[in-house]
């Protein structure tokens, strides 16, 4: 018995997937874009550094967008500097709904409360001692383990890389 | 004579257009993305302050940086600029057993960029123990008064 032959499938590019593919990964960048917006200020303009390692939050740390401090942005709503110890405390707060392991490993001790600070190039000592002073002062003692300090000591300070 | 009827064209979207336009615009989100200024952290472990905020606490070599602007910075009262800054902390690296704590503090009016590259110099020179002694309260206050 003669065995017929399969004929060879020509290989071609299928447009549909491929130009849902590229829709998919437009979308993508263009909303990544966005949410980026949201946390960290686009229209904030940073100081420039040589040092540093390559931006990343941590869960744990809170995003501050400093222009003065009479004007502090935290996800998008503003704030003056004297108000950061009721955001702050609102954050932490929420931290157990939204992340309840992370919240327990605050509560032990493994993880410390932490702020990223990104301050206006424009901005004086003036508001980054009034930022100190208030951090110094916020009493996070509710979701750190018994005996612990009133204070956020951990601040992570954000730069442009100087070229 | 008869005329022919001229048939009517379908409107139909064009792939290949479609197709550039789409790959141009994320070419362009791509390329945006990667042309925009790196964004860097530097870490500040900082020892906890005091709400009076006179002293900070355990400093084994208390090292005072006083920043005026970015071409004045006092480092325990010898001067430097910002370029200068760096090649004078990187000696305190080389003390072996010693850990080094640094103090940041300015003026009302230091620009934070000026701020900024003290703590630079102090993170190339691998300085993380750094503070801030911030204004008295009351010079605060009459700053924020002033007109």
């Amino acid at each position: 018995m003669k065995l017929k032959r399969r004929s060879i499938k020509r290989g071609r590019i299928e447009i549909i997937p491929m130009i849902d593919t590229v829709v998919i990964l437009l979308i993508f960048y263009m909303t990544f874009s966005r949410f980026a917006e949201a946390t960290r200020e686009s229209a904030l303009v940073l100081p420039t550094s040589r040092a540093g390692e390559d931006f990343k939050k941590l869960p744990q740390q809170l995003i501050v967008n400093m222009y003065s401090s009479d004007e502090v942005s935290i996800g998008g709503a503003r704030y003056k500097v004297t108000d950061l110890p009721m955001v702050m405390r609102t954050y932490y707060s929420n931290l157990g709904r939204i992340d309840p392991v992370l919240a327990q490993q605050m509560k032990r001790g493994d993880t410390k409360p932490s702020i990223i600070l990104r301050g206006s190039h424009d901005m004086t000592y003036k508001d980054l001692s009034e930022f100190m002073r208030i951090c110094a002062k916020t009493d996070l003692r509710d979701f750190l383990p018994p005996n612990s300090p009133a204070g956020i000591s951990e601040v992570t300070f954000t730069a442009l890389e100087q070229k | 004579m008869k005329l022919k009827r001229r048939g009517i064209k379908r409107g139909r979207i064009e792939i290949i257009p479609l197709i550039d336009t789409i790959l141009i615009l994320l070419i362009f989100y791509m390329s945006f993305s990667s042309f925009e200024s790196k964004e860097k952290r530097i870490d500040a472990k900082m020892p906890l302050m005091q709400t009076k905020m006179t002293t900070v606490t355990k400093l084994e070599l208390d090292l005072t940086l006083h920043v005026f602007d970015q071409k004045r910075i006092l480092v325990n009262g010898a001067e430097f600029d910002a370029e200068t800054l760096r090649d004078q902390m990187r000696q305190f690296t080389t003390i072996p057993e010693q850990q080094v704590t640094v103090v940041i503090e300015g003026e009302p009016d230091t620009s934070y960029q000026a701020i900024i590259s003290a703590l630079d110099a102090c993170a190339q020179a691998k300085l993380t123990k750094v503070a801030f002694r911030p204004l008295p309260e009351k010079t605060a206050a009459q700053q924020a008064n002033a007109p």
